[in-house]
């Protein structure tokens, strides 16, 4: 006979379903990244998207390979591109971390697990990811306003991602507190006779 | 110890929270305007703009910048790319500061030592809604992106990426609703345990 589950556990079901594609999503984008930091850059120099897509239509394989050495050598030659995609690449790893962690947190209440102190943990490894994002735009930041010498790069999508990702770092620290706190008040009423 | 950590961390966030609600408050405001002076690059557009308000050119009118700021209401709704755009942006950003009052609220109930409330349900419960309603304006303008230019370009942006973070959001809000109500539950249970 199995347990009828709870509207709660429905819910995390489906979170379970979404961490799962957006992690894929993110270990698929991993891989592109340079190769798209490079095309964003939009230096004159360098071969644009049009192109690639044209030698891909000529012949796969040289289409291949120069998409290989648009990632692996060309995108890490100019100071502008390398710190893009080393930036990029810092976001998507840390995002794939609180995906991560979030599909543990999902599973387990989904499992009816929801105080456990294993989610306590989950939020703080979460709130960890959380600040190496922060501190990864805060360093894009940084060295774009010292490349520009103008402050305008405090007016940019990775400006705004610093105090938004400090504040949800700080958000999962809280939420990883108050959950202990409830573990520990469902450990004592499971206790009380 | 814990306790005082997570008094202090959440001293911390109400502080963040209420400079992004300010920050977000005005954003609101310049929404026209920065559609209007660069419909590509918003946040680029109010970087111009105030950059042309508070450092004028010889023959700039600072006046006449001013009242840009309230014409622009007017104005915004000309073309279909900017009506679409400021209605998202419009939308978006009454619904963030929704979240961040409601963000607020719990905080402040952590501040008073009862995170373990009712109230805290029904907060998050709003904050879901929002995020849901945002996802809701973000898959309304992919659609309509991708309808007017005739292109599948629009699937690759911030805005469709918007779409599934803030269900994500919404469905998470929910589930951390329903946890709070149940260990309020649990904490009455456990305080009229003598």
């Amino acid at each position: 006979m199995t347990m009828k589950r709870t509207a709660t556990q429905r819910l995390a079901d489906g979170l379970v379903v979404l961490s799962c594609l957006l992690l894929l999503a993110d270990m698929l984008l991993i891989l592109f990244l340079p190769a798209l930091a490079y095309f964003r850059s939009g230096e004159p120099t360098f071969m644009t998207m049009a192109q690639l897509q044209a030698i891909f239509v000529y012949d796969f394989d040289d289409g291949l390979g120069n998409l290989m050495r648009v990632i692996l050598y060309e995108v890490w030659q100019k100071p502008e591109t390398a710190v893009l995609a080393l930036f990029s690449l810092a976001c998507a790893v840390g995002a794939a971390w609180i995906f991560l962690q979030g599909l543990h947190i999902s599973a387990n209440v989904a499992d009816g697990e929801s105080f456990s102190p294993k989610n306590a943990v989950c939020f703080r490894r979460a709130a960890a990811g959380c600040f190496l994002l922060a501190l990864a735009a805060a360093g894009r930041t940084l060295w774009k306003i010292w490349q520009l010498g103008s402050p305008e790069p405090l007016l940019s999508c990775a400006a705004l991602l610093t105090p938004l990702f400090l504040a949800g770092g700080l958000l999962c620290l809280l939420l990883s507190a108050l959950l202990r706190r409830a573990a520990e008040i469902k450990a004592e009423n499971d206790l009380t006779i | 110890m814990e306790s005082v950590f997570t008094q202090k961390a959440a001293r911390v966030l109400r502080v963040l929270m209420l400079i992004a609600l300010g920050c977000n408050l005005i954003a609101l405001f310049l929404v026209p305007t920065a559609v209007l002076v660069n419909a590509n690059d918003p946040l680029g557009g109010t970087w111009t703009f105030l950059a042309g308000l508070f450092h004028p050119g010889e023959d700039d009118i600072q006046a006449a910048g001013a009242a840009f700021l309230l014409i622009a209401w007017a104005w915004c709704w000309a073309t279909p790319h900017t009506f679409a755009l400021t209605a998202f942006l419009l939308c978006s950003g009454c619904c963030t500061a929704q979240i961040l009052r409601q963000g607020l609220r719990v905080v402040d109930t952590i501040l008073q030592g009862k995170p373990f409330s009712m109230d805290n349900a029904v907060s998050l419960r709003r904050a879901a809604v929002c995020s849901f309603v945002i996802s809701g304006a973000a898959l309304a303008r992919t659609v309509f992106s991708v309808c007017y230019y005739r292109s599948v370009l629009p699937l690759v942006t911030y805005n469709a990426l918007f779409v599934p973070i803030f269900a994500m959001a919404g469905l998470l809000c929910l589930v951390m609703s329903a946890l709070f109500h149940q260990a309020a539950e649990m904490k009455a249970e456990n305080d009229l345990t003598i």
